[in-house]
């Protein structure tokens, strides 16, 4: 049985990774018909709907852990406002190009690509389990990403300058991925969270082995001091966007 | 560059091909192809093979030109489109100079990879019913240029007779691996809501719904009547 510290800590956890995967999900849909080719429109569309699927499964187990009948993952989402999301503010900027996009997309596979290993040896069975699940998928999805990140990068002029642009705005965001939250330890030492600290310096080590494959250049000190409680604008767009049709009728049955 | 992609469905059944992708290269190739053709379960494994190493024939062309899902596969006809067929004389022909300099452009591809004898990977098409639209892979015969492939894969795939033959260097095949086989196929199995079935069972689901809700209202009608 878990103390109410460790419920609030983990409860916070997974609201944050189920927001980042949800409104990631939501940018990467607005490709949809938009992609430069047919195939990468396709591709982009699967992706879009795998993390949606991982959101959903996180949402699950955090309506579990909350033990309140009428949330549910569909109210989390359609029914919240900006304020109450926890998502990093890199997943709520508009699409941007395609070099944008891919460079965002490859950042948070990295980072689930050393964060799920540590999921998947947690305490907590369902999470866990879902872990297991998620990381199956993100084999592809890192693939996907890396090809892509290294095609732009290593292509042309364009392409490059395009890279660097997109690294130049993210980078500062990106460290928001890892930042602290209350109850941490609490959930490391419970074994059911693992400490971010050591993953970080694993995700540095991976992106940076690619970033500089590719000769593009991220700041060492780049950091954003901003916590998952600030937004910039672009949220309360994406959500007024998002959550019309379910807002236009709450009790319609889907 | 355009990329034919070959689908396993399941380890004992040969690689068919589903159709093509375009992708500046094999990686990518094999990753579009995964997205467009493994989307709905029943993938183990697929190929990508450039067009440009493929090597293709018909053994009867007259019987193929009645067919024109045949047709639009066979590289000979004068383009896959079926209604190029129809058009001015002055375009066919403009086509078959493409025709012609695609082919240059394969033979010279073969001539650079495949001088040599060589493994050739032997796909055919043997039946004119709609579910086997496309060549299936047979295996591989050691040859030393396409066209000595293509005799030798008559005669040693002489049965069931065959309407078209396909060969590529095995050494052009570029192959999904094992490994990679659960991230990339085995997904899509939890996947129901993208086959077509699963919107089979929603609509009997609300007609059954549907049913039972004027069940329980001509129930009641017949409550209120008594």
């Amino acid at each position: 049985m878990m103390n109410a510290e460790l419920t609030f800590a983990l409860d916070q956890r997974l609201l944050a990774l189920a927001d980042d995967e949800l409104i990631l999900a939501h940018r990467d849909s607005e490709w949809t018909g938009h992609a430069p080719m047919i195939e990468e429109d396709i591709a982009l569309a699967n992706i879009a709907q795998d993390e949606l699927g991982h959101a959903t499964l996180w949402y699950d187990i955090l309506c579990d852990l909350r033990k309140q009948p009428d949330e549910h993952a569909d109210q989390l989402v359609y029914f919240r406002d900006a304020a109450d999301w926890r998502n990093a503010q890199l997943f709520e900027l508009p699409k941007g190009d395609w070099a944008f996009t891919m460079l965002r997309q490859f950042l948070f596979d990295q980072f689930e690509w050393v964060v799920l290993p540590a999921l998947t040896k947690s305490n907590h069975t369902a999470l866990a389990q879902a872990a297991a699940k998620v990381l199956r998928e993100e084999i592809y999805h890192t693939r996907h990403s890396t090809a892509w990140v290294r095609r732009l990068g290593q292509g042309t002029a364009e392409s490059h300058r395009r890279m660097q642009t997109a690294l130049d705005v993210q980078w500062p965001l990106a460290s928001q991925l890892f930042g602290p939250m209350p109850g941490d330890a609490a959930l490391a030492e419970a074994g059911i969270w693992p400490d971010m600290a050591p993953l970080q310096q694993q995700w540095l080590a991976k992106v940076g082995e690619m970033l500089a494959e590719c000769g593009l250049v991220a700041s060492a000190t780049a950091t954003t001091r901003a916590s998952r409680h600030s937004h910039t604008e672009h949220l309360a767009t994406l959500l007024t966007d998002m959550q019309s049709v379910a807002r236009l009728d709450p009790q319609a049955d889907w | 560059m355009r990329y034919e992609i070959f689908k396993q469905d399941a380890p004992n059944q040969p690689h068919s091909n589903v159709g093509s992708v375009h992708a500046p290269d094999a990686e990518m190739a094999l990753m579009h192809a995964r997205d467009v053709y493994g989307r709905r379960p029943n993938a183990v494994s697929m190929w990508a093979v450039p067009e440009a190493a493929i090597y293709a024939t018909s053994r009867e062309p007259e019987v193929l030109s009645h067919e024109p899902e045949a047709v639009s596969r066979e590289p000979e006809a004068v383009s896959r489109e079926p209604e190029a067929l129809s058009r001015e004389p002055e375009a066919l022909s403009r086509e078959a100079e493409t025709q012609s300099s695609k082919l240059m452009a394969q033979s010279s591809w073969l001539k650079a990879h495949g001088s040599r004898l060589t493994s050739y990977a032997v796909f055919r098409k043997t039946s004119q019913r709609r579910s086997m639209t496309y060549v299936a892979y047979a295996g591989t015969v050691e040859a030393s240029t396409p066209e000595a492939a293509v005799t030798a894969a008559m005669r040693k795939f002489s049965s069931p007779e065959t309407f078209v033959w396909w060969v590529c260097p095995e050494a052009a095949i570029s192959k999904t691996e094992a490994e990679a086989a659960p991230s990339w196929f085995e997904p899509a199995k939890d996947k129901v809501y993208r086959q077509q079935s699963y919107y089979g069972d929603v609509a009997r689901q609300s007609r059954r719904q549907r049913a039972e809700i004027a069940g329980k209202l001509s129930g009641e009608e017949a409550q209120d009547d008594a």
